[in-house]
């Protein structure tokens, strides 16, 4: 591993030789001196730390609003990283965004206003559509204790309207939004300045002992402590982030963030509600950097899209010392945050089989608050009907067992039944049966027995519409 | 444009105190805390962490110079804990080093050794056991006993709220500057800079004079930094006393939510009497209080339950008992509304219990009973307006309540899995410190040669725009730009004695001292400006930076008569100090005007349930609010906007919870407030009326319409009996997600 990151901050290129897994945040505030970004979690919960990433995809220099709490040095080494301290033009004047939230009063205590002022230019930047809808998703990650958000969402929709003429989703934004003074005049130069630098390189085998940060979403809530006292290496040195079909199955590689796989046009067929559901899990800022492998490998019991994988009937494909095998996600899961997973082997790719595809698929997530939250209960549903008859079914549930559970014999006993009202009761009778909740600050295990019982329910009137009404 | 707090806070230059230029030798603090929520400190071992790299000390008790003492209210709260300790989290040792991330390892590697004791975590425990933190009070008025036994209709039950945390996005923090002579300067995120200065002077054994806090702005406070602020400040400048030299204390999220004190939970118990037709007769309420560890400000706290005990009614006999129950959780603490939340939502809870049994919409019981301009209320303060029912009723017409419940019902009857749910909620709130005492303060105004203006008040600004308002009553005085006139920072060598910004009352108390100083200036001038006008002084005005004479513009600006002014050798300062007239709340007889004026409003908050899942949307809040003719409407109507939002939080997802005295929901993560996808569409109006009364600013506007939040709780709980649940049990709060699915399933109280 080189002993030094480079990288743009701002307008200007910076090389940190600090440990691969520091979060830049820590960086930024100090070394490089740059306290406009504020520290309000470090857990990518309010979004106050959130900067701009950008780096070249497809030939083409994209953006995406991320928070520098949970953003490992080691991911942006030859990328550009974006602070509010580097949208001050040569006039020294606000830009746009900063101009409508002053004239909103979209800032009171002002702390978490450097975030929103990120996440509103990375929302100009990258939204697929300037519409107050995906306004409001850009900034669901950054709390604001103050405004109630009521001025922040005006603010929002009259930089929309401002910029509406200037964008449409095919066209670099980044020339319109140096005219208008969203951003200043060196965001030109950007792309040729980061061809010259470079990412972490490519690995061919995990290094003996070696920690992988796959996003690292997870790893550093858990405090980068641990992460800075061991060997690390990058998701992106080890696995692919392509989605591709292979044999018509679909495989995503294991660096594939949570955001690209919830917007795939080879995914949504196989959950057409993906971008539905995807509300459900983090945050934009989160989504953008949260990988499949680590939400996978992670191993917790509520992992949102471990539920979602094991009632599609994915596998795992592992790659080690004795080469390259498959397992089933259902069998992955050996016990609380234990995994079949052999000394030297990583994850690669997820298969999910083409039989897979087109057949109905509901996901369920409660929390005690909808967005940005971690799962009381969170199920899936997936069924192949035929003539009105279940052919085939997987149901899975997250926070009821020790690892993300596949409902097996709730699954298995749905086959030959026909869709309606009471399958849909007898499903979730089932699923309760082989679930064994605990009580904790997510619930109790009443609780979370009922609600999955109920989410089962939701799934069946989801799909079917045919239950109208409450059990 | 001259950069104001929102311009700079956009621009991401605004300092907090962990973004001011470290000095040269900056030392970094964090604090060891009780893992035991009750116990006797028998040792502790300290070798080890002395011995972690870049430690440079380890603080404890043994190393306070003068008073181990911060308790502000009463003497209970010991800076670092000896002997025994109280509550997990309580501050036992501080340590410092060269690094945050070194001083964190040496808090690590402490280890204390406490004989664990049983501790009590529950306020009805507490008041059986004795553990009470002041007497029981009692607040009443008629013979409550009679009313009971002759109204026609006694409802009676029990309530129970819940903690709720500040959440201000800047963690509590403080760096301490050793001056020449062992004086300190201290930076400090605190709403009550002499709290600071009183406590470090304590702590240190010097004069307050020997003292200087300094607040520039903190990242919110919401009352989590009146008292709270304290402990932080004073043990980092505990330690720049000791190492003489520079140190930082900044306390992490999750230090900072298990170490400080919350809104305080309350349970309590009622007995409410009404005539047939839905009269209020008499009041019982017995309040208990969970206090925590120390008094903290919980008597005051209180105390504003008491005096809100009968929220926005008149109800003509009440005895309301209060208990402030001492446990072993983290000193709960001021929050925005400051104990008058907590009793009102008692009171809605047997308004809906009355209702049920009654047989009527809430709503009816609600606006027949409002008090109106002469009710007095139980400490005997009467009511001076009627502005209950005309924001009551402004808010039934402009929001089309009535409409709207008809189109409610029609949706319910249609629909089995979504339900939707509405409430009116008014708010009666009063205004002053009921610590009489604290309704003063202070301004210094100084008017420089060019004619530009500073002033430094007592009030911090946390974002509600106290400094803003301050300006606008200056240049108004003053009659000039409101860019000519520069809030300092809050300084207690600038301000001394001052009183914390709290209470709502920031801006009517500092505006107010601002004003009369720029009043004192202005008579001056206009002194001078008759001198040099050859005229009397009453021919003088001033407009626009101007000196007008009989109403017209003479050559004269601003800036040349200050000059004129000072040449002649006369005094362009001036020092002022307010105190708001006619008020006095005695607690021997609990009794008196403990107010200078309620703020009054009504809001309407519409929910949609969707009752299968026990999930909720909070769909709109909308709401007729009192403001009285305000300087800066705009800032007023953020207040508002804030306040509802943080008001549903503590209604719905925010949910503190302890086991075993251990704060299980200790990070954002556990800890959720509402999100701009969880926000509801807002529509805030003004009362319409003719003749508001004038205060400096306007009506305070801090702290009422977060009670407007309370509506969500009701909205909810009409969406669950629109299932056909009766829901009837023990009210409690906050209504999470899966308390609605309890009770939508049987399961729930």
């Amino acid at each position: 591993m080189p002993s030094a990151v480079s990288f743009l901050l701002n307008d200007r290129v910076v090389t940190s030789d600090a440990h691969a897994a520091t979060p830049v945040l820590d960086l930024l505030r100090g070394p490089f001196g740059q306290k406009a970004t504020k520290e309000g979690c470090r857990e990518g919960d309010c979004g106050a730390c959130t900067v701009l990433l950008g780096n070249v995809r497809d030939g083409r220099l994209v953006y995406r609003a991320v928070t520098s709490c949970l953003l490992p040095l080691g991911e942006v080494a030859g990328q550009h990283i974006v602070t509010v301290e580097g949208l001050l033009g040569t006039a020294n004047a606000p830009t746009p965004v900063q101009s409508a939230l002053v004239a909103e009063l979209g800032t009171q205590c002002g702390f978490c206003t450097p975030g929103i002022v990120m996440a509103l230019t990375g929302f100009l930047l990258q939204a697929p559509h300037l519409s107050d809808d995906e306004a409001k998703l850009a900034l669901a990650g950054n709390i604001c204790r103050c405004t109630g958000y009521a001025p922040i969402v005006r603010a929002a929709a009259a930089l929309a309207q401002q910029h509406a003429h200037l964008l449409t989703q095919d066209i670099d934004r980044v020339p319109g939004l140096i005219a208008t003074g969203t951003l200043p005049a060196y965001f030109v130069d950007v792309p040729q300045r980061l061809q010259r630098l470079h990412p972490l390189p490519r690995l061919l085998a995990l290094p003996p002992g070696a920690r992988i940060l796959a996003g690292a979403t997870d790893l550093l809530v858990q405090g980068p402590h641990g992460l800075l006292e061991q060997d690390v290496v990058l998701a992106a040195q080890l696995v692919d982030d392509d989605v591709t079909l292979a044999n018509d199955d679909l495989l995503i590689g294991a660096g594939v963030t949570m955001q690209q796989l919830a917007h795939h046009p080879l995914f949504l067929p196989f959950v057409p509600d993906m971008p539905e559901f995807a509300r459900l899990i983090a945050s934009q800022q989160i989504r953008e950097r949260a990988t499949l492998a680590g939400n996978l490998v992670n191993a917790s019991p509520i992992g949102d899209f471990a539920i979602l994988l094991l009632a599609l009937g994915a596998s795992a494909q592992l790659q080690g010392p004795d080469g390259l095998r498959e397992v089933p996600l259902a069998e992955f899961y050996l016990g609380y945050k234990k995994l079949d997973l052999r000394p030297g082997e990583w994850l690669t790719a997820l298969r999910v089989p083409e039989n897979a595809r087109g057949k109905h698929v509901a996901f369920a997530k409660v929390s005690k608050r909808t967005h940005l939250d971690i799962a009381s209960v969170n199920s899936a549903l997936w069924l192949d009907v035929q003539d009105g008859i279940i052919a085939h079914a997987r149901l899975s549930a997250g926070g009821v067992a020790a690892v993300p559970k596949w409902l097996r014999n709730a699954s298995e006993a749905l086959r030959g039944l026909p869709v309606n009202g009471e399958t849909a009761r007898l499903a979730g009778q089932l699923a309760r049966a082989e679930i064994a909740p605990i009580s904790d600050v997510r619930g109790s295990a009443l609780y979370k027995s009922r609600l999955l019982e109920r989410q089962i329910f939701a799934h069946f009137d989801r799909l079917f519409g045919v239950l109208e009404g409450v059990p | 444009m001259k950069p104001t707090d929102p311009l700079l806070h956009v621009l991401g230059q605004s300092l907090y105190v962990d973004d001011l230029p470290e000095p040269a030798g900056l030392l970094h603090a964090a604090v060891f805390g009780s893992p035991f929520p009750h116990g006797h400190l028998r040792g502790l071992e300290l070798a080890t962490a002395r011995a972690v790299e870049g430690v440079v000390a380890v603080l404890t008790a043994a190393d306070v110079p003068g008073h181990n003492q911060i308790g502000g209210m009463v003497q209970d709260e010991p800076l670092l804990a000896a002997g025994d300790v109280h509550f997990v989290g309580q501050p036992i040792a501080c340590v410092v080093a060269t690094s945050r991330e070194a001083a964190h390892r040496g808090v690590a590697a402490i280890t204390a050794q406490i004989d664990e004791l049983p501790g009590i975590f529950e306020p009805r425990e507490a008041q059986r056991l004795g553990h009470l933190i002041i007497p029981s009070r009692t607040m009443q008025c008629g013979d409550v006993d009679a009313a009971l036994r002759q109204a026609a209709v006694v409802v009676r039950g029990q309530t129970r709220s819940g903690a709720q945390e500040h959440l201000y996005l800047e963690t509590q923090g403080a760096l301490a500057l050793p001056q020449e002579g062992g004086r300190l300067r201290i930076v400090s995120s605190t709403q009550a800079p002499t709290a600071v200065q009183r406590a470090v002077a304590g702590v240190l054994g010097v004069g307050m004079h020997d003292v200087e806090v300094d607040v520039t702005r903190l990242g919110g406070g919401f009352g989590g930094k009146e008292d709270q602020a304290t402990p932080w400040a004073a043990l980092a400048a505990l330690a720049a006393w000791h190492l003489n030299a520079p140190v930082k204390l900044i306390l992490s999220r999750e230090d900072d939510m298990r170490m400080t004190g919350k809104r305080h939970p309350y349970d309590a118990d009622y007995a409410f009497g009404l005539t047939a037709d839905g009269q209020f007769l008499g009041w019982q309420v017995e309040f208990y209080q969970n206090a925590g560890a120390s008094a903290d400000l919980s008597p005051a706290v209180l105390e504003r339950s008491l005096l809100h005990a009968t929220a926005s009614y008149f109800i003509p006999n009440v005895r309301a008992i209060g208990h402030c129950c001492r446990t072993n959780l983290p000193p709960f603490t001021a929050f925005r509304g400051f104990g008058g939340p907590q009793a009102m939502f008692v009171l809605e809870c047997a308004l809906d219990h009355a209702a049920r049994k009654l047989g009527v919409d809430r709503s009816v019981l609600q606006r027949r009973n409002l008090a109106k301009t002469g009710d007095v209320q139980p400490c005997g303060m009467p009511i001076r307006s009627d502005h209950a029912a005309l924001t009551f009723d402004q808010a039934v017409a402009h929001f089309h309540f009535n409409e709207k419940q008809q189109a409610i019902a029609a949706f319910n009857a249609q629909n089995r899995r979504f339900k939707r749910g509405a409430a009116l909620m008014p708010v009666c709130f009063g205004i002053s410190f009921t610590s009489t005492f604290l309704n003063q303060a202070s301004a210094l105004v100084h008017v420089y040669t060019d004619g530009s203006v500073a002033v430094s008040t007592g009030a911090v600004e946390m974002g509600q725009g106290v400094n803003a308002k301050i300006q606008a009553a200056v240049a108004g005085v003053l009659a000039i730009a409101p860019a000519r006139v520069r809030l300092e920072s809050t300084n207690t060598g600038r301000a001394a004695n001052t009183s914390p910004t709290a209470a709502s009352s920031g801006a009517d108390l500092n505006a107010a001292a601002a004003a009369q100083a720029a009043r004192e200036i202005a008579s001056r001038l206009r002194s001078r400006a008759a001198l040099l006008l050859h005229c009397a002084e009453e021919a003088v005005s001033f407009q626009d930076g101007r000196v007008n004479l009989n109403g017209a513009p003479t050559e004269w600006t601003f800036e040349r008569l200050v000059q004129s002014a000072y040449m002649a050798r006369i005094s362009v300062s001036a020092q002022a100090h307010y105190a708001t007239p006619n008020i006095l709340f005695d607690r021997a007889t609990e009794s008196g005007v403990a107010f200078a004026y309620h703020v009054f409003g009504t809001a309407l908050v519409e929910v949609t349930l969707d009752a299968l899942l026990g999930t909720y949307t909070v769909d709109r809040a909308s709401c007729v609010h009192d403001v009285g003719t305000s300087l800066r409407p705009d800032i007023d109507r953020g207040q508002v906007e804030g306040g509802i939002v943080q008001g549903i939080g503590w209604m719905t997802m925010e949910e503190v919870v302890y086991q075993d005295g251990r704060l299980k929901s200790a990070n954002l993560g556990t800890y959720k407030v509402p999100d701009l996808l969880a926000a509801p569409e807002l529509d805030v109006r003004w009362l319409e009326t003719a003749n508001a009364p004038s205060h400096v600013t306007g009506k305070a506007v801090g702290e009422p319409p977060l009670m407007y939040g309370i509506g969500a709780y009701f909205a909810l709980l009409n969406a669950i009996r629109a299932t056909g649940v009766a829901a009837a049990g023990l009210q409690e709060s906050p209504m999470t997600p899966e308390r609605a699915l309890m009770l939508l399933t049987g399961d729930g109280p």
